[in-house]
């Protein structure tokens, strides 16, 4: 039992994170591969202000953001000024950066990470049960998809698309495109850091591999293969990714492999969903990669 | 702005690219209320000048002024918030949005564009998305698209992409309509639609500035005509004037005397 709650608090998590991506992806076509280095600078405080100064969720959600969003300007100036091919370099130089900082800073424990996290407190309430954090996965996921649904529906979202379409038509209509490009980069950055926040307190223990590069491919990959600009894609991709490796733990495959299947697995998703279904399982658009 | 008062003026306006002088010292007004035609040759510098006015490109020297004010070195989206709408040769439209999300887009002001306000959402927003549909249905209407406003920009022929593209620069209600080639590679009937569209748009007060290759369309439709030639000006006047000018029909319209 504690094994499918374990799980079911993964996919709440990588659905939040790749909803949150999906924004800069799919709908504004900003391809991102910095998203896990948010996500590790939301874990990273999350970590230390529990080690070090209060396990209060609602003050570790507030300054994880903060960082999170602070680290995501930075990801976002170039974007105002580089073309997609070179923004794509650029964040994943920049991915490369904090995971290099989370490796070798004294304060994140180096390659060893933080370990023994106390349980957070909500209200005065601990909570110590990996199935309440298992709910708080779920409440964090479905109000991200419920806000990232109302945006989209908006004219801002309409605003998005049109800045993924042509920005240089976008600014002669009179909207700035700086405007519309930081404030999405701010509402994903809020999300991917509480994802992060979330998977401190559930581990209790976090090192810098699952902030890498490796992270921010396969979010991006789950975006993908949801379908870029689809919310229901991102979360239906979340749940199917997750659960598919999982099931090799069922089947005869030695454990000494099946991490390495898990990579081939994924790697083969992306080249089929990239050439035969750049829609993914349910998007919309086919040719935002173009 | 009274009809006949300089809406645009440009002064002493250079621009170069490296080498290449791409504008020289390039002065001129638009009225309000006209119909001003940039014309010349290939690399005359039209388009430039288009990018100068719009702030898409900054100039080496010279002032732009707007209803009197300066916006040279404003953003591109300030110098359109300030009533300048531009349009594109290669129109530039939103493909894979719906006809009617391409002109929606172009309105200004909307609330509902500013995140904080589309996630606390309320009434408010949905009694703007009504007024925003009801003038987007208006104006594909008056387009005749509007059968096609569900339709994505990039599936409609390249005459209703014109259209669209017109319609979106009307949405952002605009004075200033700076307008790039509009009639190319339209048939004859769509050119003689647009011609008499562009007439209505300068009765009902506003002004546009035009980049022309048609001769013909020019001369009919101008009320004044800037001749450019390497990035100057080598003549300007009534339709009648600068046909009868020497120079141009040398340099322009190749034609010897």
């Amino acid at each position: 039992m504690e094994y499918f709650v374990y799980i079911g608090t993964l996919i709440a998590i990588y659905a939040t994170l790749t909803i949150s991506l999906n924004l800069l992806v799919g709908y504004t076509g900003l391809i991102s591969i910095a998203q896990a280095a948010i996500y590790g600078v939301g874990a990273y405080v999350t970590a230390l202000l529990a080690l070090h100064v209060t396990n209060d969720l609602l003050v570790s959600f507030a300054l994880a953001s903060i960082a999170g969003i602070l680290v995501s300007l930075i990801v976002a100036l170039p974007s105002l000024r580089l073309k997609n091919e070179y923004f794509l370099i650029a964040t994943m130089g920049f991915q490369a950066i904090i995971f290099s900082l989370f490796m070798n800073l004294d304060i994140t424990g180096g390659a060893s990470g933080l370990y023994g996290i106390p349980h957070p407190a909500l209200f005065g309430y601990t909570i110590r049960t990996s199935f309440e954090m298992f709910l708080l996965a779920v409440t964090l996921a479905i109000i991200c998809y419920l806000l990232a649904l109302r945006i989209t529906r908006a004219p801002f979202g309409r605003l998005l698309r049109a800045v993924r379409e042509d920005q240089t038509a976008v600014a002669a209509l009179g909207k700035s495109v700086f405007r519309i490009k930081f404030s999405i980069f701010i509402f994903s950055a809020v999300f991917a850091a509480a994802a992060g926040t979330i998977y401190t307190y559930s581990l209790t223990a976090i090192d810098p591999v699952a902030f890498g590069l490796d992270e921010s491919v396969f979010i991006i990959t789950l975006v993908i293969v949801g379908g870029t600009g689809s919310l229901n894609g991102s979360v239906l991709a979340a749940a199917v990714l997750i659960l598919l490796p999982e099931a090799f733990k069922f089947i005869a495959i030695p454990d000494a492999i099946a991490p390495q299947l898990r990579q081939v697995l994924y790697g083969l998703l992306l080249v089929f969903f990239t050439r035969y279904r750049r829609q993914g399982l349910i998007g919309e658009y086919r040719d935002v990669l173009k | 702005m009274a009809a006949g008062e300089a809406l645009l003026r440009l002064e002493a306006l250079s621009k170069s690219f490296g080498g290449l002088q791409a504008v020289s010292d390039l002065s001129f007004e638009v009225r309000a209320g006209t119909i001003t035609s940039l014309i010349g040759g290939n690399g005359a510098g039209k388009t430039t000048a288009f990018n100068l006015i719009t702030g898409n490109l900054a100039p080496d020297a010279g002032h732009i002024y707007f209803r009197g004010a300066r916006v040279d070195g404003l953003p591109p989206h300030k110098v359109a918030r300030a009533g300048i709408a531009r349009g594109f040769q290669e129109l530039r439209l939103f493909n894979r949005l719906s006809a009617r999300d391409n002109i929606e887009a172009a309105i200004p002001g909307q609330q509902g564009e500013n995140i904080v306000r589309a996630l606390i959402g309320g009434h408010a927003l949905t009694e703007e998305r009504d007024v925003t549909q009801a003038r987007s249905s208006a104006l594909l209407r008056d387009l005749t698209i509007e059968a096609h406003a569900e339709s994505l920009a990039e599936r409609l022929s390249y005459g209703q992409q014109k259209l669209l593209s017109l319609g979106r620069l009307l949405a952002t209600e605009g004075e200033l309509l700076l307008l790039d080639e509009p009639t190319s590679g339209l048939s004859p009937g769509m050119v003689e639609d647009f011609c008499a569209r562009m007439r209505r748009l300068t009765d009902a007060g506003r002004t546009i500035l035009l980049i022309e290759h048609n001769v013909e369309i020019v001369m009919r439709l101008s009320d004044w005509i800037i001749v450019m030639h390497q990035g100057g000006k080598i003549a300007e006047g009534k339709p009648d004037e600068v046909r009868g000018n020497v120079v141009v029909m040398h340099t322009y319209l190749g034609i010897s005397s």
